[in-house]
């Protein structure tokens, strides 16, 4: 699907089990011109990013089937592709997780932020920082 | 630890486990007493009876003396003497007897013991030993010794009717050589009862000597294994109940973090939307439209400190608040502290000064919760003090063993001084202020914003660091907050 407000095709794909959340971020990403490719937990995520190979994807940590981590760990060992897409990780835990902190480390690149200190903007201001620092793949 | 029901001891209730240990400590209490109390009774009726024979003893020694003056003087009055000394054991025998009925009279006991010497006040000592203890071992046989005693001194008693019979016979003391031959065999069985009763007697002392050692020795026994059996099952009981109060305590702050956790959510959804709302993402709105949705922005960021707070709290008391440290200039974090409140320092066109020590170090401390401390404070100076007030912040560094504000440092520390001249805290307020959800009377109406947790906070983190928080304050006038934080591994910059 190409999106119509600008010439680049940067599919993020928004893997959250919140519905709410889920649906904020689509509409805000998909405003700025993104195109923005939606899964409910990290079963259905897997398979969509890796048919569909997305630009970033923004994973939510705390999900039902699968939880955040074990997915992004499961797509690390996929193939080249899995191991080097930039993933953000979306959070509310405390930032002095243990887990959390070597989890990030393991499966670089990997960042995470805090969604209650973060507002919408900040988060696509974060995907569009990161991807600029992307070469462009065709 | 399996004969103690440990699971129905958990689902006990407070009030339970409360009556139980209660209850264990009047029950040993009691028995504690009660114990003592026996003890010291049978004791002092051991040495009633040891007394007792030492009177009864004495008596019949005087009397046989009596009796042998008698038998020379043939005076009637030494007779006399001699039957009214054996009154004393005479009056025990007839305690004694009494006491061996199944239904005794006490008067008539209390009247034997009397006769015997015995006093008033060990009566009852004396009558309780005998009829509780009448069959045990010592008792028994000190009993029996006395009872061939009371036989010895009815022989005793039966010769000497026999020498008065043929003293009152006679013409005087002149007939005195001439009775020899009757006299003198007479005198010879009294001298053979004497010293049977001599061997009786100490017989009688011991006896009870031995059974009042025995006592001593399990009274002690009993004494020693019942505090040693009481004192670990009471320490057992404390130490359990230490553990369900952490528990609890635990359970409380978990409680907490994750209801935390879970009202993040709803709210970080709502503050996402808003902001898109706000932003115009969804349509233009019109200025009161804005105006609305910017209230609930802020409500919903004022629920979102609120919830980031508890949290803060909850790790704190629960411990899994994971200090992590680093190398940082004091300052930085001051400033940017003053940072986050700009909008409202320019609103209010509040001066600030930042007064900082030429000298200070960086320090090794945890940033996250220095800034916690800091923002706290500040925002409570700059939140209360009014339109055109001055907040000044001062930063020193003292060296251990010197003083600040009268208190010697216990190691390097850092000092914050943050004053204001804002609306104060009033005096009967002041012990309050460190309390969780407190906030000064005089400044609820004017501000409705506090948490009324974020001293609480500063206090609880203070006292996680080893640090000290203390205040000055005068309502109207200001107020100087002192912060004190020991830090190690400081590098003091060379002068």
């Amino acid at each position: 699907m190409e999106n119509t407000k600008k010439p680049k095709i940067l599919i993020i794909e928004v893997i959250e089990d919140e519905t709410s959340q889920r649906k904020a971020l689509a509409e805000k990403f998909t405003r700025e011109g993104y195109h923005v490719l939606e899964a409910k937990d990290g079963e259905e995520g897997l398979k969509i990013a890796l048919a569909e190979h997305p630009d970033i994807i923004l994973l939510d940590l705390m999900m039902t089937q699968m939880d955040g981590m074990t997915m992004l760990k499961k797509l690390r060992q996929q193939n080249s592709w899995g191991e080097s897409v930039p993933v953000i990780l979306l959070t509310n835990l405390s930032a002095d997780n243990d887990k959390l902190i070597q989890g990030v480390a393991d499966t670089s690149p990997a960042y995470y932020l805090m969604k209650a200190d973060w507002t919408i903007n900040d988060v696509v201001e974060k995907v569009r920082e990161r991807l600029s620092r992307e070469v462009p793949t065709a | 630890m399996d004969f103690i029901p440990t699971a129905w001891l958990e689902r006990l209730s407070v009030r339970g486990k409360l009556s139980i240990i209660i209850g264990l400590i009047v029950f040993l209490l009691l028995f504690g007493f009660a114990e003592f109390t026996f003890g010291m009774k049978v004791m002092s009726g051991i040495r009633a009876y040891v007394g007792g024979e030492g009177l009864w003893s004495k008596a019949q020694k005087a009397a046989v003396n009596d009796l042998t003056r008698y038998s020379e003087s043939f005076d009637e009055a030494d007779y006399q003497s001699f039957l009214v000394l054996l009154h004393v054991p005479l009056g025990d025998k007839q305690a004694r007897l009494e006491l061996d009925k199944d239904r005794c009279d006490i008067n008539v006991v209390h009247e034997g013991f009397l006769a015997g010497g015995n006093n008033k006040e060990d009566l009852d000592d004396m009558v309780f030993l005998y009829r509780r203890f009448r069959f045990v071992s010592y008792m028994d046989s000190a009993i029996r010794t006395w009872t061939e005693g009371d036989a010895e001194i009815e022989r005793l008693l039966t010769v000497a009717a026999r020498m008065h019979a043929v003293v009152s016979a006679s013409h005087g003391p002149l007939d005195q050589i001439a009775l020899q031959p009757q006299i003198v065999p007479l005198m010879e069985q009294i001298h053979t009862i004497d010293q049977k009763l001599t061997v009786l007697e100490n017989r009688f002392s011991a006896t009870l000597g031995e059974g009042s050692r025995f006592i001593r020795d399990l009274l002690f026994w009993v004494t020693l294994v019942g505090t040693l059996v009481f004192g670990t099952l009471a320490l057992l009981i404390v130490l359990f109940i230490r553990k369900m109060i952490i528990q609890v305590d635990a359970a409380k702050s978990e409680f907490v973090s994750l209801a935390s956790h879970q009202l993040r959510t709803p709210a970080t959804n709502m503050k996402w939307f808003l902001e898109m709302i706000i932003g115009g993402d969804a349509g233009p709105l019109n200025a009161k439209q804005k105006e609305y949705f910017e209230e609930v922005s802020e409500n919903n960021q004022r629920m979102i400190s609120l919830v980031n707070m508890l949290l803060n709290i909850a790790r704190i008391e629960l411990g899994t608040f994971k200090q992590s440290t680093e190398q940082i200039q004091i300052t930085e974090l001051i400033k940017e502290a003053l940072k986050e409140y700009r909008t409202l320092i320019g609103f209010k066109s509040l001066t600030i000064h930042e007064v900082y020590a030429p000298d200070l170090p960086v320090s090794q401390i945890d940033p996250r919760l220095w800034s916690v401390v800091l923002q706290n404070v500040i925002s409570n100076a700059v939140k209360y003090t009014p339109s055109g007030g001055t907040v000044t912040i001062g930063v020193s560094f003292k060296e251990k063993n010197e003083t600040f504000g009268g208190r010697i440092m216990r190691d390097d520390s850092i000092i914050v001084v943050i004053t204001d001249t804002g609306y104060g805290i009033p005096k009967d307020q002041q012990d309050k202020v460190f309390t969780r959800l407190f906030r000064g009377d005089n400044v609820k109406e004017k501000d409705t914003d506090g948490t009324g947790l974020g001293l609480y906070l500063v206090k609880l983190i203070l006292d996680h660091l080893r640090g000290d928080v203390w205040f000055e304050s005068e309502e109207n006038h200001g107020s100087t907050f002192y912060l004190v934080v020991p830090v190690s591994g400081s590098i003091r910059k060379k002068k």
